[in-house]
């Protein structure tokens, strides 16, 4: 008896849903792309929804946190993650996001309601340094080289999410980097 | 000695010997032999005592035992040996006496979950819901790291775990808060609403279990609404006796190493079990090298998933007096454990993080530790042959931390100066109290009237947040009662009234604000995001309850019909929590205008048991007014490593399902069975399924009992196939998962070594080393796929 309510219900539920999440495509920046502080990261994005996409978020930060250990090493490609140039003392990890707003105010237009769209020619500026109150006291100070998580976040209209992360390097000499 | 476990009857083959020529004193001794009433060796290292008198002899190797210097009179004597079904004799001791004792092996009984009505210790059946009997054989048999994980291969519970190490339990789909663990009377309150968090129970420390499927908030209040896990006390044996064993396991997939020794010991009305519990486990291996994530293939180095070493030291201690009038039971147990967690599964993975750190039984930063202590009191009460009090009291205080290197997005937030690298720690004081009343108990009409309440206080610390303190107090009031209609036919309904007060410690985040602000951020946002919990005073009330009937025309058919409503509390989490649950990568934020979640649902339970043909089909229905749930509001959140804000909603939902089992005995050895377990969750206010779905799954295994001869009496096979079915029914943003078909293979058997009865149990796992993933696993998001193959073997050495 239950079990026939049950397989009614699931004949009844024909009625769609949309269970894609949308499709991100970065473009820019390269895995792995290098940026020096005081500059700017071309950013080029394509999503792409099977019903309706809703907006986008961008967030950089740094890929220092949480683990036991460093180790400089290569693998499949990617890299570790520990690497400084400067004691990590005097300076701070550089953490940003943006939403789709900050970028319509530069006159992109938004991806609301549309099945495909590309954000494309976008600069994020990378600045030179962080300012910071410790105590009470202002102070400028330089941004902790290494690698970064560069993250882009899309939502569709019925709040499907999907994002893709990948690492950009900062560093104020970037030719010490090597592939 | 006796095999504790398995239920003994008394079916042995016995002859006396005539009385030996009588002796002018009044004084005579009984001496005999015990054996196998199969193959007619003796059984030596029997217990055997005498009664009264409490006299306890061994038999000696040749199983020849004597007592000397027994007065004439009236004697029970009964002998107890392992793997044999307990004999006892009544003796009228007017000369020496000489005895052959024949021992019946135990019918080796295969471990299924028995099917029978519940006995709960108040006495009879209360609700008519499905319920599944759980024997300490049948633990050892499916043996895994932990209880939950144990508990998940009966049809319709499933386990959500965190690697090899955590778990917590699913019954039909309900979960975390919604499903209560009810340990000798009392409500275990932990951690459960917490994702990574495993529910702390030594499962070795568990004699018997009973599954209870359907609502049972009219028994035990709040969060008993998707059912209840209950333990049971251990049994205690009429003679006087000491006895013990040690089991000790082994499993290759985690190379896991643990030892449980009990020891217990019945004197007249006083009866005393300790037991100590130590396991240790180092990363589990999985049949993959690599993890795809996002646009990654992380590296996998040895197969071993770094950092999911674990270990847990357990101990507990029980104690009863029965007397007469009066019964009581005093239980004590600390659980201790500590869990390595993926690195990858903090944080966004990345490969650096995955290095092998050169040893694999090592638990490094990101780690959890958790302890729960626990007190009991059980005590009855007889007022006069039909009624009795009944009193529960209990003293739990759980103790979880998360430790993960000081890290934060915040670059004016700076290490704390003690336990820097303290991120999350929770502190949860709970005091219980239950009284019952049990009226004209065995009657047509019996009745218990019961009063319980609860006190739980939560502190928090760490460098991170994630929970507020809180302090909950509530308190519910019963009606249960049973009518025997006739010989076949039991109605059975209740009340309850309920009433809780919550108070919600609120934070404001100093050092989230001074980042938003130096984002540049306005001072409505700021406060927005900063206010990481509202202060909060909420009172809830409830009234639920349930009718029902259960039906048995004839010993080979049952039904059971049950109605009921259960209710749910919202919690501090779903209330006041706002910010990134750093394992989820997800911003949730609480909604202080919940309502008590509500749900009704319908179960019935039908049972076949034929001569070689046993069915049961326990299908349900749920429909919940305000079902709690995040939903994602398609607003970003402006916090790093996370999107959309979660909130906590409320809405219509509909659930069905059931399972359905099948056994079949071949022959005597012989028996093949099958199970399935299907659930059906939808949310009515946008027709997604609801999160965290169990998959469909089918179970069926061929299992083949046998008695030898030797060393090695009683046996038995099992071969086990699981097929799990893809999972395509998810909520917004889960991932759908594959299925899969795995093989399992299980052997115990029971072994005489130099007098002594030896059981070994072993089992391997996914013998294919299939890749597979768990919808339900914490790492499913990552991709990880589950522990490969497992070959494990637990050998129980009685004392």
């Amino acid at each position: 008896m239950v079990f026939m309510g049950a397989s009614v219900l699931i004949a009844c539920e024909k009625e769609h849903i949309d269970d894609q999440k949308p499709v991100i495509r970065v473009i820019e920046p390269a895995e792995d792309e290098a940026v020096t502080p005081g500059n700017a990261l071309h950013f080029e994005v394509m999503f792409s929804d099977n019903v309706a996409l809703a907006s986008y978020k961008v967030s950089i930060h740094g890929a220092f946190d949480g683990h036991t250990h460093s180790h400089n090493s290569t693998t499949n490609g990617l890299k570790d993650d520990g690497i400084t140039t400067r004691v990590a003392t005097d300076s701070v990890a550089f953490e940003k996001t943006w939403l789709e707003s900050d970028f319509i105010a530069l006159g992109e237009p938004p991806i609301t309601g549309k099945k495909q769209a590309t954000v494309k020619h976008l600069h994020l500026v990378i600045p030179e340094t962080v300012s910071r109150t410790v105590n009470g006291k202002a102070e400028e100070i330089p941004l902790k080289e290494g690698h970064y998580h560069f993250i882009v976040y899309c939502s569709d209209e019925s709040g499907q999410e999907s994002f893709v992360a990948q690492e950009i390097f900062i560093s104020y000499d970037h030719h010490e980097h090597l592939h | 000695m006796r095999l504790l476990y398995t239920i003994l009857f008394l079916t042995a083959g016995l002859t006396v010997a005539l009385p030996q020529a009588q002796h002018t004193t009044k004084r005579f001794a009984i001496s005999g032999f015990v054996h196998d009433g199969e193959n007619k060796t003796s059984l030596s290292a029997s217990t055997v005592s005498l009664q009264p008198g409490e006299r306890h002899v061994q038999a000696d190797g040749d199983g020849f035992f004597q007592f000397v210097e027994v007065d004439a009179g009236n004697y029970l004597l009964t002998v107890n040996f392992l793997g044999y079904e307990e004999m006892s004799i009544p003796l009228l001791l007017v000369s020496d006496t000489l005895l052959h004792l024949h021992l019946q092996p135990v019918p080796f009984v295969l471990p299924e979950v028995a099917v029978s009505t519940y006995r709960n210790h108040s006495g009879g059946k209360l609700a008519a819901l499905p319920v599944e009997e759980i024997s300490r054989d049948y633990l050892i048999k499916h043996n895994a790291t932990n209880f939950a994980q144990t508990l998940a291969s009966v049809a319709g519970v499933s386990s959500m775990d965190i690697g090899a190490g955590l778990s917590k339990p699913i019954i039909r789909g309900f979960g975390f808060s919604r499903v209560a663990v009810v340990d000798r009377g009392i409500v275990q309150q932990n951690q459960q609403w917490g994702a990574d968090h495993g529910l702390e129970i030594d499962q070795y420390d568990v004699d018997y279990v009973v599954v209870h499927k359907g609502p049972m908030s009219l028994f035990h209040g709040s969060d008993a609404m998707g059912g209840v896990i209950e333990i049971l006390p251990p049994e205690v044996p009429q003679n006087d006796l000491f006895w013990g064993d040690a089991t000790l396991i082994g499993k290759s997939n985690n190379d896991l190493l643990g030892a449980s020794v009990v020891a217990s010991k019945k004197t007249g009305n006083l009866f005393f079990r300790g037991r100590i519990t130590a396991q240790s486990y180092g990363d589990y291996r999985m049949p993959s090298d690599t993890i795809e994530y996002l646009t990654w293939k992380l590296p996998v180095h040895d197969k071993r998933m770094k950092n999911t070493a674990g270990r847990e030291y357990n101990l507990s201690f029980s104690s009863n007096y029965a007397g007469e009038k009066f019964n009581s039971w005093l239980h004590i147990s600390h659980i201790n454990t500590k869990n390595g967690f993926f690195p990858g599964a903090h944080g966004i993975p990345s490969p650096g993080r995955l290095e092998p750190d050169g040893a694999y039984r090592n638990i490094e930063f990101p780690y959890s530790t958790s302890t729960h202590f626990k007190l009991v009191s059980n005590s009855e009460l007889r007022i006069s042959d039909s009624g009795k009090m009944q009193f529960d009291f209990g003293y739990q205080t759980n103790h979880r931390e998360e430790l993960s290197q000081f890290h934060t997005h915040y670059s004016n937030q700076l290490p704390p100066v003690n336990e820097p690298d303290l991120e999350l720690q929770f502190k949860l004081d709970t005091h219980s109290a239950n009284v019952r009343y049990v009226m004209d108990e065995g009657k047509q009409w019996s009745k218990v009237f019961g009063l319980s309440t609860e006190y739980q206080h939560n502190k928090v610390g760490g460098y991170s947040f994630l929970l507020p303190g809180f302090d909950r107090f509530s308190a519910g009031a019963f009606w249960l009662n049973s009518y025997k209609w006739n010989e076949n036919l039991t109605l059975m309904g209740g009340l309850r009234y309920e009433t809780g007060k919550l108070t919600v410690d609120g934070f404001y985040d100093p050092v989230l604000e001074a980042y938003l602000v130096m984002q540049g951020y306005d001072d409505e946002q700021v406060d927005l995001y900063a206010q990481r919990a509202a202060d909060i005073n909420k009172t809830f009330n409830d009234i639920s309850g349930s009718v029902g009937f259960s039906f048995v025309p004839d010993t080979g058919n049952s039904l059971q019909i049950n109605l009921g409503s259960s209710f749910r509390y919202p919690g501090a989490n779903e209330l006041a929590s706002n910010g990134v649950h750093h394992g989820a990568f997800r911003h949730e934020m609480g909604n202080s205008g919940l309502e008590p979640e509500k749900g009704y649902q319908i179960d019935l339970d039908y049972q076949h048991t034929g001569k070689k043909v046993k069915i049961r089909v326990s299908p349900f229905a749920a429909w919940f007014s305000n079902y709690i749930y995040l939903e994602p509001t398609g607003d970003w959140s402006v916090l790093p490593h996370t999107g959309q804000i979660y909130r906590y909603t409320q809405a219509e939902a509909f659930m069905a399902g059931g399972e359905l089992k099948v056994a079949y005995d071949i022959d005597g050895s012989w028996r093949l069975s099958s199970d399935v377990a299907y659930l059906y969750l939808t949310n009515l206010s946008d027709n997604y399924p609801l999160p965290f779905s169990p998959p469909t799954a089918i179970t069926t295994n061929l299992a083949y009992a046998g008695v030898g001869k030797g060393v090695m009496p009683q046996f038995s096979l099992e071969i086990e196939n699981r097929w799990v079915m893809a999972q395509h029914r998810i909520a917004k943003n889960e991932e759908r998962t594959p299925g899969t078909n795995l093989w399992n293979l299980s052997a115990q058997a029971q072994w005489q070594v130099g007098g002594r009865r030896v059981i070994t149990q072993f089992r391997t796992d996914n013998i294919f080393n299939r890749a597979y993933l768990n919808h339900l696993s914490f790492y499913r998001k990552l991709n990880a796929p589950e522990p490969g193959r497992n070959i494990q073997l637990i050998l129980k050495i009685p004392f």
